[in-house]
This record gives C-alpha cells, structure tokens and sequence, in this order.
C-alpha cells in the first residue's frame, strides 16, 4: 500500500507510511472481528488468536504486493535505489548554506522527539478516564471476557453495549495476552511512545509530501509540529494534550493517528485526480488504492472511538463536497462511497442495538 | 444549545491565542497557497468545518448521540498543527535578508507564549514503577492480592482510579464512578468513607454485609468506635494506610 501510494518518494518514505498505516489496518481487522466475538460473548483469548492470523496472513500479501510493485516500478524507470528520491529537488535546497541548516534543524528535531520519548517513560499522566478503558482492557486480558462486568469495580453484569462497539481497550488486552506483560504496563508504559512516534512519522510523512521538492524544509516542519504537541496543552480536550495524557485510549489513537491520516489520504487521493493522464499502479483506476486505504483508516476509526464513525463521515463528507466543488467533477464520488461503508455500517449497527 | 456551542468552543481553544494563531494561519494560506490540494485541505475544508461547529442542528445531532461533553471533538477534524507547521515553514521560506534566520525563532516563540506546556499539568507526575501507577496502590494491592482468587476491598478516593487498572483480581463495591457527577452514583459505603469521622462499627457492618475481605484507611483517619469489634482487626500497614481484614470471611490464606 505504501510502495503503492508514494511511489516517487525514496522507498524509505513508503515504509514508514506502512509502519503507520499498519498499524491502522491492523485496527481495522480487530474491529471487524472483535465486534462480532464481543456481541457473541466470545473469549478475548479466541479473538487474539483470529487476529493474530490475520495479522500474518495480511503481513505476508502486503510485503509481496510491495515488493512485487517496487520491482515493477525501479524496472519501470530503470533508477530507483533504496535511497534515491524520484522527486527531483529544488535548486535552492541544493545549496550547501540550505544543507547546513537542514542538518542543524535535523539535529534540534532529534532532540526534541528524544526529549519526548524519554518523558514518555519517566513521567505519567493520570488522567480519570483511564478508570474505566484501562481496567476494562485489563479484565479482558486476565479473564478473557470483553466488556462483561463492571469495570470500575469488578462486579458481574450486563454487556456494555455501547463501549463495546469501539473496542480500542481490546487492542491493548490482545498486547498484554500476546506478550506475558501486564495490561498496566502496556497501556501506561509501552504504548504512548508508540503512539506518538507514530504520530511523530505520520506528521514526518505528511510534511514531505507537501514540501514535495523542499525537502530540506522538512526538518523546520518538524520542529515546529513537536513544539506545537510540546505547547498544545491549550486545554485538555486538544488532540495533543490526548496524545500525551491520554495516549492509551481509543480517542487519542483518532485525534493524531486516524483522522490526520484519513486527511492525508485524501490530500493523496486529491492529488492522483490532478494527474489523469500519469498511470498509476492500478492503471485505469488511479482512485482505487488511495480509496481502498482510506476505507481501511475509517474502519479504524470505528475501533477507536463511536465518535469516530461521525467524525470520520463529516471529513469524508466535507472534504468530498469541497473538492467536488474545486475539480468541478465528481469521478473521486464512488472513492468517498466505498470509505464512508464503514462507518455507515458501525453507524447502523449501533442505532440498532444501543 | 448556542451557549452550549460556544461554551465547548472557549474551553477548547483555551486562551484563544493558538487558535487565533490557526486562523490567521488559514487566512495566510488563502491569499499565498496556490496548490489546488493544500487550499482545499489546509483553507476550505476547515472553514466549512468551523461553519458547521456552529450550526445548532448540527450538535443537536451530536448531542442527541453523543452527550453534550464531546461535541468539542468535533474541532479535532481542524488540522490545527499541520496547518500552523506548514505555514510557519512557508513564512520562513519567504522571509529574506536578515529576517531569514529570525522568523523561525520568532515562529517558535509565537507557538511558545500562546500555548502551555502539557508537562507543567498538575496532571503530570514522576513515574513511580513499570505499572505507571502510584507506588502506594501497587504496594497495597500487592499487599492484599490472594494467589488465585478475587478479594473485595473498600478504598479511599485516591486509590478508586487506580486499583483496578492494576489488577483486576481486586475488586471493590464502589468505584470511579461515585466520584463523577455526571453517574449521579452513590453508595452507601461511600457515604460512610466521606464522613469526617467514620462510624467504625457501621463501616465494618457494611462491609461484612457487601463480602468485603478488607477495608483500608489512611492511618491517621479519625474514627469513631473499633473495626476489630465489627470483624475487621488491623492487619498492616502498608505506605501510610491501615489495612483491616476481615476474620468473618475465609481468605484460604491459612
């Protein structure tokens, strides 16, 4: 998918879009087969062990689909090394004073996100919510029943119906079960720095392709996206006071990781409707991949919050009118279509049953 | 439902600054990015969102599904930092001369004095062990856990948040949610906890009556009459709370 969406980008760039992107996929299959297991009062047990196959079995098509597209493309253009940008730079970033400042941007940014990192480890955050997200993860990570029973206190009950249709905290019961480490711990220790160096990436990715040929501006973009997550704490409610405070929960993981790339995707998509005439990889359906990974980033964000089933409309929604609007055309309709399915078909399912 | 919008608005955006920041960012954009892409998502897009933040029907409908606390979420589909990065690089590529090395500085000073440092929160602590939680509920739950088996405790607030995060095989007849207004839970043991001085034999009545193996309390916590009387003899100390266990139920610890 990443080979496939950034091919004029070093091959570099595309991993770190499937690491990411990944991830996303990889919260779209859990939705898929946890909403189902929890409504059937299944085992968290059986559902690690059904997404933990598709996980492998998605793994495996995604690294011969790009390796395969990579081949394609380097025999394609007869260039294209691991390390060779496509793009051709701009003249002015050519410029040994423009190098020297990239390498020192460089340097301020490494700092920064170091600085992050390591805080992400020695200081916590308690945020209250955690009451309720972490200890439902943890009860389904040591019992094996999902979204039984009073998380606050333990006590038998009901299926909560309405938490269970985004099942975020599940994802971090899997972890805990896969890997013998303490819910708590995955959830207040080895998640957030994953969360944010994703975030860290996503942003790294979305600023090179829209420096496009200023790549050596990349870095300064950097910097001041770390200094605005550092200084976002506005109030507690803004996607980078989630990211640091609240770094466990669904609604984090939507605020910086699903809806910016769901914006992305669609800047990506948008772009491919100004190149008719340049083939993509799907030849007569340049829209089909950027399409197909936007539906798999809205099924993820049914995963992480109900909300994000609404939010995730209103983009696709806003976005497709607006640039309906711009392109005066509306070839890029059944694209938006096949995206929004997901969060349509969360939508329903939940005015069904809640 | 106007003040509701607005009310959500302020106490989103803060201080304002940042956002004002965001706005002129978009405006920045409008007059100087001539990529068709970017104008769509970094100016128009935002600006037909914004529009619809303010439209009563619109968080009529969030509110009905949603609850009136998260219609603010709404906002986050603003790509506030992306916009405001991207400008500040597109400013610093066009200064010239002298200024060519300032508006960086300048930019990063602006994000600086309008934002707040997310670790300056009171919220934030120092990490006190590999669990991330405060080392006296890792200490006294440690303490009272029973290989095996779930035990009921009563708390004080401060542990409610916690407990169950570390380990779900404590369990407690009240938690978190006695705390939140908006459960408009109460219990009766809870109303007992917040007393000024505890009702030492009416404590351990309930907690015999809710199959409670322990009760913990602060160590310096004023108290009326004995637990020990009401089957709750003091059993440890741990980090500067009293532990009581119960000699009613059978723990299986002997």
């Amino acid at each position: 998918m990443g080979r496939g969406l950034l091919k004029e980008y070093k091959p570099v760039w595309s991993l770190l879009f499937s690491w990411v992107f990944g991830e996303l996929l990889l919260f779209g299959l859990l939705h898929v087969l946890a909403l189902p297991m929890i409504l059937r009062e299944e085992s968290l047990f059986l559902l690690a062990k059904y997404w933990t196959a598709g996980a492998a079995v998605l793994a495996v098509l995604g690294i011969c689909a790009g390796t395969l597209m990579w081949a394609s493309q380097k025999k394609a253009r007869g260039e294209g090394g691991f390390f060779l940008e496509i793009l051709p730079e701009d003249p002015k970033a050519e410029t040994e004073g423009a190098k020297r400042t990239a390498r020192i941007c460089w340097a301020i940014f490494a700092l920064l996100f170091l600085v992050q990192m390591v805080l992400a480890f020695v200081l916590t955050y308690r945020d209250g919510d955690d009451a309720f997200y972490v200890s439902t993860a943890t009860q389904a990570a040591t019992s094996g029943y999902m979204y039984r029973g009073v998380a606050y206190t333990g006590s038998s009950g009901e299926l909560n119906l309405r938490y269970s249709m985004a099942p975020f905290p599940m994802y971090l019961s899997i972890l805990s079960f896969l890997s013998g480490v303490p819910c708590v711990t995955i959830a207040h220790v080895a998640v957030p720095p994953v969360l944010m160096a994703m975030t860290t990436a996503l942003y790294a990715l979305v600023g090179r392709v829209i420096l496009k040929k200023r790549a050596d501006l990349l870095p300064l973009f950097l910097i001041f996206v770390q200094v605005l997550i550092f200084f976002g704490n506005t109030s507690v409610q803004t996607p980078e006071n989630f990211l640091v405070a609240r770094s466990r929960q669904g609604k984090a993981a939507l605020a910086n990781l699903v809806l910016p790339m769901l914006l992305f995707l669609i800047y990506l998509l948008l772009e491919r409707m100004g190149e008719r005439r340049k083939k993509s990889a799907f030849g007569r359906f340049p829209l089909l991949l950027p399409a197909l990974a936007m539906t798999a980033v809205t099924l993820s964000a049914c995963l992480c919050s109900v909300l994000g089933t609404a939010l995730s409309l209103l983009l696709l929604g806003v976005s497709f009118v607006c640039s309906a609007v711009m392109y005066r055309s509306v070839r890029h309709l059944p694209a938006f279509l096949l995206a929004a399915l997901p969060p349509v078909a969360d939508a329903l399912l939940y005015l069904y049953l809640v | 439902m106007w003040h509701t919008i607005t009310g959500l608005y302020r106490e989103y955006t803060g201080t304002g600054l940042l956002f004002v920041l965001y706005l002129a960012a978009v405006v920045f954009l409008f007059f100087r990015e001539k990529n068709r892409e970017r104008r769509c998502l970094f100016v128009y897009v935002p600006a037909v969102l914004l529009a619809l933040y303010f439209q009563p029907w619109l968080s009529a409908l969030f509110l009905r599904f949603g609850g009136e606390e998260i219609y603010y979420r709404l906002l986050w589909l603003l790509p506030v930092t992306l916009t405001l990065g991207y400008a500040g690089v597109m400013l610093s590529e066009q200064a010239k001369g002298r200024f060519r090395r300032a508006v960086p500085v300048l930019v990063v000073l602006l994000f600086v004095v309008s934002g707040s440092l997310i670790y300056a929160s009171p919220y934030v602590h120092r990490a006190e062990n590999a669990a991330h939680m405060p080392g006296y509920v890792v200490d006294v739950c440690d303490a009272i856990t029973v290989p095996g088996r779930e035990v009921m405790a009563i708390f004080p607030d401060e542990f409610l948040q916690f407990v169950r995060q570390y380990t779900p095989y404590v369990c407690m007849p009240y938690g978190r949610d006695v705390l939140l207004e908006e459960y408009n839970s109460h219990h009766e043991i809870a109303r007992e906890m917040e007393r000024e001085v505890i009702d030492a034999e009416r404590l351990g009545a309930l907690a015999t009556r809710y199959v409670c193996h322990y009760i913990i309390l602060p160590e310096d916590r004023a108290m009326e009459g004995s637990l020990a009387r009401a089957g709750y003899p003091e059993w440890k100390r741990v980090d500067g709370y009293t532990i009581y266990r119960t000699d009613v139920f059978d723990l299986g610890t002997d």
